[in-house]
């Protein structure tokens, strides 16, 4: 019904607040864009954009950039729109990397090369050895500029050609002249390593995430021997990483030779993205989707539970393994108890036992998640469960009476199942009027799937 | 005191230190507001490859007019109004970047200008956005707002202009249309 205009003091409560499926989407939802990828390294870079922009004493410095700017804007614009993908490909500089909003910012302008630092930055010549590098804006003689965050830890060196930085954490933005054939740059991060192609990008590494953005030119993504991913201009790539990641980045550091070098390596998590696996699953690739899904699972958070729901489904659904799924399912609840798929887990254990005959440990399942959830949408379903094993089972009838009973108010398919079983039960049990009002009930209803059956049944009841 | 009174009387001080150009001040105001906004702008369907762009923009508009900017009033909801034009803005320039695509007989997704990296969002969430996409621009305002911004109604009519009866009305249709288009979602994601 729609609400009444006049009453428009009183708000409904907000969905996140209330007890439903719909409303545990929603706080999934709000907590999962609370913070969702790649939003840190946009953050870094609008706040130290506005922060060389803003402060500076004169806006009308600004308003007048923005007003000279205006003009050549629709032709900026024109010219993105029109030339983008060529800029996939074109040398980078540092100029080039201005966007074209940014052509509205009074911006630091580019040095020239092979500096490409602004005055009063930090100046470091890589050699040999690792320097580690000072958080805040500084140039990579010869090489690059780089922006560290100011809880970031990053150390390089070069050698022969080939340039090696070591981010250890935080944000590192990086502006890399173009090099010559045969001279590499890269970023290392934990056991994943960033190849540059002459380009503009940041990379972000936190304790449970490891992002890179890139804004010119490409990067590919490795890890090992093993090409993950290349990654053009506006593109991002992103990793989870567990527990034991920051291990991953010791590991790293090793080969700089740095302090910890004596830390003993761990084990790297080394995952393939989501829709990977989901393209596997639904190009018919189960065995290829599996592997992913296992792979994925070892993820904390989200993204593990997500992984491994989807491999148990996919044990369950296209293996037709039922103890396989079982086991995947409990391995999930196990894992993440209080997850945000962890209803569904539940349901699916509750589904699966009676297939494998397991119908004493069904029914403790649910009584619990009734215990746990009172006011699930899926109750009568799991009473007309019960009932059914109770029936069939256990051939405890007056049980599974109950059992109909409670779940005779629910709608659809499940409410007229439990009516109709409840009728049986009854006449089986040879409480005839009860169960002759029952049947009458049941076919006072329209639409209602057992109605030659109950038809039938009544006339037997009759005298 | 409620919630918002109390921003607005914490967020004062800060804004006059930015209006008399203080520098520290100014990345102090984009570091609180800056999470917010780009969250806003996502939630409005800005992809995430504009999300920079768009946030600094709005930025920009906050630069330019926050010595205009009437102390008494809520810097947030003045925030969100500022969002929600440039989050249209996109919608706009996305358009006219898929009709000059499409002239030049050019793969939109080359651009990368609308993908959403599916492979980085769980699923809840992309189901979720896939839902917002296809709401009534007027019902998925309000519902990000209400639902997911957690702001109250008064200050989403204040925000919208518009009477508050019309967001509650608005808001009932855009909770019903985002529960069918989720449902939806999900029933044509399980027969895929």
């Amino acid at each position: 019904m729609m609400p009444n205009n006049t009453e428009s003091s009183k708000w409904p409560a907000p969905l996140r607040t209330l007890d439903s499926r719909l409303a545990d989407v929603v706080r999934e939802y709000v907590k999962d864009t609370d913070d969702p990828p790649g939003i840190a390294a946009v953050h870094t870079r609008v706040v130290a954009r506005m922060g060389q922009a803003g402060p500076r004493s004169s806006r009308r410095l600004l308003l007048a950039a923005t007003g000279v700017a205006a003009t050549a804007i629709c032709a900026a614009t024109a010219f993105a729109v029109y030339h983008r993908d060529a800029a996939l490909s074109a040398q980078p500089t540092h100029a080039a990397g201005a966007g074209v909003t940014e052509a509205l910012l009074p911006t630091i302008p580019p040095a020239p090369t092979p500096s490409l630092a602004p005055p009063g930055t930090a100046s470091i010549r890589l050699g040999e050895l690792p320097s580690v590098l000072p958080a805040g804006r500084v140039d990579l003689l010869g090489q690059a500029s780089a922006v560290l965050s100011t809880d970031g830890r990053a150390s390089g060196r070069a050698q022969d050609g080939k340039t090696e930085i070591v981010l250890a954490r935080g944000n590192l933005e990086l502006h890399v002249l173009p090099r010559a054939p045969g001279q590499t740059f890269t970023v290392v991060a934990g056991l994943y390593k960033f190849t540059v192609m002459g380009t503009s990008f940041t990379v972000s590494q936190t304790r449970s995430r490891l992002e890179l953005v890139v804004s010119e030119g490409r990067v590919s993504v490795s890890r090992g021997s093993k090409l993950l991913a290349t990654v053009g201009a506006g593109g991002t790539w992103a990793v989870a990483l567990n527990s034991v990641a920051s291990s991953g980045l010791r590991q790293a550091e090793v080969r700089g030779q740095t302090r910890e070098a004596s830390t003993p390596a761990a084990r790297a998590p080394g995952f393939v993205h989501d829709r990977e696996c989901g393209q596997l699953a639904a190009g018919k690739n189960a065995r290829e989707a599996l592997l992913c899904y296992e792979e994925q699972a070892v993820q904390p958070g989200l993204a593990g539970e997500t992984a491994q729901y989807e491999l148990a489904r996919l044990l369950r659904d296209t293996f037709a393994s039922p103890e396989r799924a079982l086991a995947a399912f409990k391995d999930q609840r196990a894992r993440f108890p209080k997850g945000a798929l962890r209803t569904e887990a539940d349901l699916s254990i509750i589904e699966l036992l009676p297939r494998l005959g397991r119908h004493a440990e069904a029914m403790g399942e649910i009584e619990q998640f009734l215990a746990a959830h009172p006011k699930s949408q899926r109750r009568g379903e799991l009473h007309l469960m019960r009932g059914n094993i109770f029936r069939e089972v256990l051939h405890d009838l007056n049980r599974a009476e109950r059992e109909y009973a409670s779940a005779a108010e629910s709608g659809g398919r499940v409410g007229d199942d439990s009516r109709f079983m409840r009728a049986v039960c009854l006449e089986t049990l040879g409480r005839v009027e009860e169960a002759g009002k029952a049947f009458q009930d049941y076919l006072r209803q329209d639409g209602t799937a057992h109605r030659e059956e109950a038809e039938r049944r009544l006339e037997h009841l009759r005298p | 005191m409620n919630t918002r009174t109390a921003d607005s009387e914490t967020q004062r001080p800060l804004i006059a230190r930015c209006v008399g150009g203080e520098d520290r001040a100014w990345r102090d105001l984009c570091r609180e507001y800056c999470p917010i906004a780009s969250r806003f702008l996502r939630r409005m369907g800005v992809p995430p490859n504009d999300l920079e762009d768009a946030c600094q923009e709005v930025f920009v508009q906050v630069f330019r007019y926050l010595p205009h900017f009437e102390p008494r009033a809520d810097f947030r909801t003045w925030l969100y109004k500022l969002c929600l034009s440039q989050a249209s803005r996109v919608r706009r320039r996305r358009r006219v970047h898929e009709a000059l695509h499409w002239l030049l007989r050019r793969d939109s997704t080359a651009m990368g200008a609308a993908e959403e990296p599916e492979w980085s969002v769980s699923m809840i969430t992309r189901r979720v956005n896939q839902a917002l996409d296809r709401m009534k621009p007027m019902h998925r305002v309000v519902l990000v707002l209400y639902e997911f911004e957690g702001i109250e109604g008064e200050g989403i009519a204040r925000i919208l202009h518009c009477p508050p009866a019309t967001i509650r009305r608005r808001l009932h249709y855009a909770r019903q249309e985002f529960e069918s288009f989720l449902r939806a979602g999900t029933a044509e994601e399980g027969k895929s």
